[in-house]
C-alpha cells in the first residue's frame, strides 16, 4: 500500500456537497466531503444510519435524483478529469465500465421484469460490445464466482426467485463483470449470513489483489471495516469527522464520535462483563442543524468553542485527521 | 406459461357458461310480451289471447324451462341461432353481415388509442412539468371528459363540413373501395378511440413517472446506458403491467362506445341491429347480442391476463 499511496490517487474527491430541496426544507445530506482512494486499496465509509454514506456513494457517479436531490459544490477527480464537470455520455462510458456500483437494497435495484443472467450481461454487452450470446455465457460464470449453485440454471431466474442473499450477490457478479478499476460497495453484505458474508467480502479482496482494482466499501459493521479496509473515513451528519488507517482507528481513536462507535460495538478483545455504551441522543435534524459542530449536543469532550464553530479535518499525523476541536486521545 | 394460458381459458369458459344460463334467464323475464307487439303491428284483428297461445306452441314456449334451455343451447353452438322475430332474417347471418363494420371500428379505435396515447403518456412523463406534459395532460382531461356523441358532431362539422376530407357518415365496404372504406372510418373510429386514448395517456405518464423513480432504474443509469434504453429497456416493461389493466377496461367499453356511434355515423354495425332488436323485444337477436357482448369481455379479459402473463414473470411463474 505504501507505494500506491505515492502515487496520485485514482479517486480525488473534494468539498462534495449533496442537497435534497423538499417542502420541509432544504437538507444537506452531504457537506464537503473529502476522501481520496488509491490503486489496489480498499476504503471504508462508515457512520450510523442516515449520515449520508448512500448519497455521498450515488454523487460520484451522478446518480443522486434529481429532482429532489443536487450535487451543489465539490470535484471528483478520476483519471485526471473531473467527473461532475464532465459531458453525460463520456460520464456513461465510465459508469459500469470504469466505476461500477453495487447497491444496498439488492431487491429493489435488481429489474422485476428481466431475468437474472440478462442484468449480469448487460454491461459486458454494453461495454465490451461483446454479443449477447457471450455475455450471458460470462454472466453466468460471475454468478458461479458469487457462489450461486446451479449457476447456468440460476442465471434464467427472475429476481422475485433469488432470496434476498443471492440477489445480493447477483448485484455483486454484477459490479465486477467489467472488471472495473474502482468498484463502490454499499452495505455489499448486509443481508448474508456471516459465512457467505466473508466468501463474498474475500472475492472482492481478490480482484484488488489480482486486478489492482480499488473498492469504496460502506457498511457500518466495524468487524468488516478492520479486516477488509486499508483505511477509513468515519462519516457524521453529512461530514466526515475522522480518516484514519484501519489499524489506527480502532487503536488510537482520536475523534469522540468514533470512540462513541468503538464503544458501542462488541470487541473479541474486550474483557468479560465490561459493558457496552452506545452513544447517548440522535444525529441533528438535517433541516435545522444546530451551530457550531454537529455532534456537540451527544459530545462527552464538548468545550465552549464547539457551540460556536465547526471543527474542520485536521491533520494530526500522516495517515490520521479529525474534524474536532479537542482530541481524546490526550 | 402454456398452463397459466390453459388455467385462464378453462375460467373463460366457465364464465361464459354462467353467462350463458343468465342470459336465458334474463331474457325471458324482461316483461312484454313480442308476440303481443307482432299481432297488434300486423294490424290484422284476431282473438289476441288465443294467437298468441298458438305461437307460443309453435316456438316452443309452453315446454318447461330447462328444456327449452337445453334446445336453444344445442342450437346456439350449433349455428342455429334462431330467426329474428323482427325481420324474419337468420340471426347468425344477421351477426355476421354486421359483425365486420363493427370490428374494423373497434380495430382502427384500438390503433389510434395505443398510437397516441401511448406516446403521448411517456413523453408527458419523460418532461414531467414542462408545457408539453401540461398540454398532453389537459388535452387527455378534455378528451376525456367530452361525450362522444359531441365529439363526433363537432369532428363531422370540423373534418367533413368545414374541410371536406372524410365522409360525414355512411359506410363503403373494403371490398367495394378500400380508399372510401378506410375514410368512412376514419372520423367515427377517432371519436370512438379519444377517451381511450385520454385515459391511457394519464395512467401511462403516472405509471412511467413511478416505475422511473425506482432503485432498478438507477441500476441501470449506473451501468451506463444512455436515457433512452433506460427508458425502453427497463422502465417500459414494468410501467405497463398497470396500463394492462385499463387497456382491459377500455377494451370492454368499446362495444358501448360504438353503439352510440354507429347511430352517429349511420353505419349498418352490430350496434345499430342491437338497438333495433331491443325496440321490438326481438329476442333471439338480443340473446345472441347479450353473448356476443359477454364474448367480449371474456375475450377481452383474457388478452390482458395474456398480457399481464407476458408482462410480469411475477404473475406468470407464480
Ligand atoms: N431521495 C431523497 N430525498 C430526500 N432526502 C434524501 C433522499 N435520499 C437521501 N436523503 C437524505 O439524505 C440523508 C443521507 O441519506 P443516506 O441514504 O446517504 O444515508 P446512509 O448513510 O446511506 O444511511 P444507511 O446506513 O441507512 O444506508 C438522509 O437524511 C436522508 O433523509
Ligand atoms: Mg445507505
Amino acid at each position: 500500500m505504501t507505494a500506491a499511496a505515492q502515487a496520485p490517487p485514482l479517486l480525488q474527491v473534494r468539498d462534495l456537497a449533496v442537497e435534497f430541496g423538499g417542502d420541509g426544507g432544504v437538507v444537506k445530506a452531504v457537506n464537503g466531503v473529502s476522501f481520496d482512494l488509491h490503486r489496489g486499496e480498499i476504503v471504508a465509509l462508515v457512520g450510523e444510519s442516515g449520515c449520508g454514506k448512500s448519497v455521498t456513494a450515488l454523487a460520484l457517479l451522478r446518480l443522486v435524483a434529481d429532482p429532489p436531490g443536487r450535487i451543489t459544490a465539490g470535484s471528483i477527480h478520476f483519471d485526471g478529469e473531473d467527473l461532475l464537470q464532465i459531458p453525460l455520455p463520456l460520464l456513461r462510458d465510465i459508469r459500469g465500465d470504469r466505476i461500477a456500483m453495487i447497491f444496498q437494497e439488492a431487491m429493489n435495484s435488481l429489474n422485476p421484469v428481466h431475468r437474472i443472467g440478462r442484468q449480469i450481461a448487460e454491461p459486458l454487452s454494453l461495454h465490451r460490445a461483446m454479443p449477447m450470446r457471450d455475455a450471458l455465457a460470462k454472466a453466468v460464470d460471475l454468478l458461479r464466482s458469487v457462489r450461486i449453485p446451479e449457476a447456468l440454471r440460476r442465471s434464467r431466474d427472475y429476481p422475485h426467485q433469488f432470496s434476498g442473499g443471492m440477489q445480493q450477490r447477483a448485484m455483486i457478479a454484477m459490479g465486477m463483470g467489467c472488471e472495473p478499476d474502482i468498484i463502490i460497495a454499499d452495505e455489499p453484505t448486509t443481508a448474508l449470513d456471516v459465512t457467505i458474508q466473508a466468501q463474498l467480502l474475500e472475492l472482492l479482496q481478490q480482484q484488488v489483489v489480482e486486478k489492482q482494482t480499488s473498492i469504496l466499501l460502506i457498511t457500518h459493521n466495524l468487524g468488516i471495516v478492520a479486516r477488509y479496509a486499508d483505511r477509513v473515513n468515519v462519516m457524521y451528519a453529512g461530514r466526515i469527522v475522522e480518516q484514519a488507517k484501519a489499524e489506527d482507528i480502532y487503536d488510537r481513536p482520536r475523534h469522540p464520535y468514533t470512540l462513541g462507535l468503538l464503544q458501542s460495538v462488541p470487541r473479541i478483545d474486550q474483557a468479560i462483563g465490561d459493558k457496552l455504551t452506545p452513544i447517548e441522543g440522535q444525529p441533528p435534524d438535517p433541516i435545522n442543524p444546530p451551530p457550531g459542530c454537529p455532534f456537540r449536543p451527544r459530545c462527552r469532550f464538548a468545550v465552549t468553542r464547539c457551540d460556536e464553530d465547526i471543527p474542520p479535518l485536521r491533520r494530526l499525523t500522516d495517515s490520521q485527521s479529525i474534524a474536532c476541536w479537542v482530541d481524546v486521545d490526550d | 406459461m402454456g398452463r397459466f394460458i390453459a388455467i385462464r381459458l378453462m375460467h373463460a369458459l366457465i364464465v361464459l357458461f354462467i353467462v350463458i344460463v343468465l342470459v336465458f334467464l334474463v331474457t325471458r323475464l324482461i316483461p312484454g310480451d313480442a308476440f303481443l307487439v307482432a299481432v297488434a303491428a300486423s294490424g290484422v284483428e284476431v282473438d289476441s289471447a288465443k294467437t298468441v297461445k298458438v305461437l307460443e306452441e309453435f316456438y316452443g314456449l309452453n315446454k318447461p324451462f330447462y328444456e327449452q334451455f337445453l334446445i336453444w343451447l344445442v342450437n346456439f353452438v350449433s349455428g342455429d341461432w334462431g330467426e329474428s322475430i323482427g325481420t324474419g332474417g337468420d340471426v347468425l347471418e344477421m351477426f355476421l353481415d354486421r359483425c365486420p363494420i363493427t370490428l374494423q371500428l373497434f380495430f382502427w379505435a384500438t390503433l389510434w388509442q395505443f398510437l397516441i396515447g401511448i406516446p403521448a403518456g411517456v413523453i408527458s412523463a419523460l418532461k414531467r412539468n414542462s408545457r408539453t406534459d401540461m398540454a398532453i395532460t389537459t388535452g387527455a382531461l378534455i378528451g376525456f371528459a367530452i361525450p362522444p356523441f359531441w365529439q363526433a358532431i363537432v369532428m363531422i362539422y370540423l373534418f367533413a363540413v368545414l374541410l371536406p376530407i372524410f365522409p360525414p357518415s355512411g359506410y363503403v365496404s373494403f371490398a367495394e373501395d378500400p380508399m372510401g372504406n378506410v375514410m368512412s372510418m376514419a372520423l367515427p373510429s377517432m371519436v370512438l378511440g379519444t377517451s381511450g386514448a385520454a385515459l391511457l395517456a394519464r395512467y401511462v405518464r403516472s405509471s412511467l413517472l413511478e416505475v422511473m423513480s425506482q432503485d432498478f432504474v438507477r441500476t441501470a443509469r449506473a451501468k451506463g446506458l444512455g436515457e433512452r434504453a433506460v427508458v425502453t429497456l427497463h422502465a417500459m416493461k414494468p410501467a405497463m403491467i398497470p396500463v394492462v389493466t385499463v387497456v382491459g377496461l377500455i377494451w370492454a367499453g368499446l362495444l358501448g362506445g360504438s353503439f352510440i356511434l354507429e347511430f352517429v355515423f349511420a353505419l349498418p354495425g352490430l350496434g345499430r341491429m342491437t338497438v333495433d332488436a331491443i325496440y321490438q323485444r326481438d329476442f333471439p337477436v338480443i340473446q345472441a347480442m347479450l353473448i356476443i357482448v359477454s364474448l367480449n369481455v371474456l375475450f377481452m379479459n383474457f388478452i390482458v391476463d395474456v398480457l399481464y402473463a407476458y408482462l410480469d414473470p411475477r404473475v406468470r411463474l407464480r
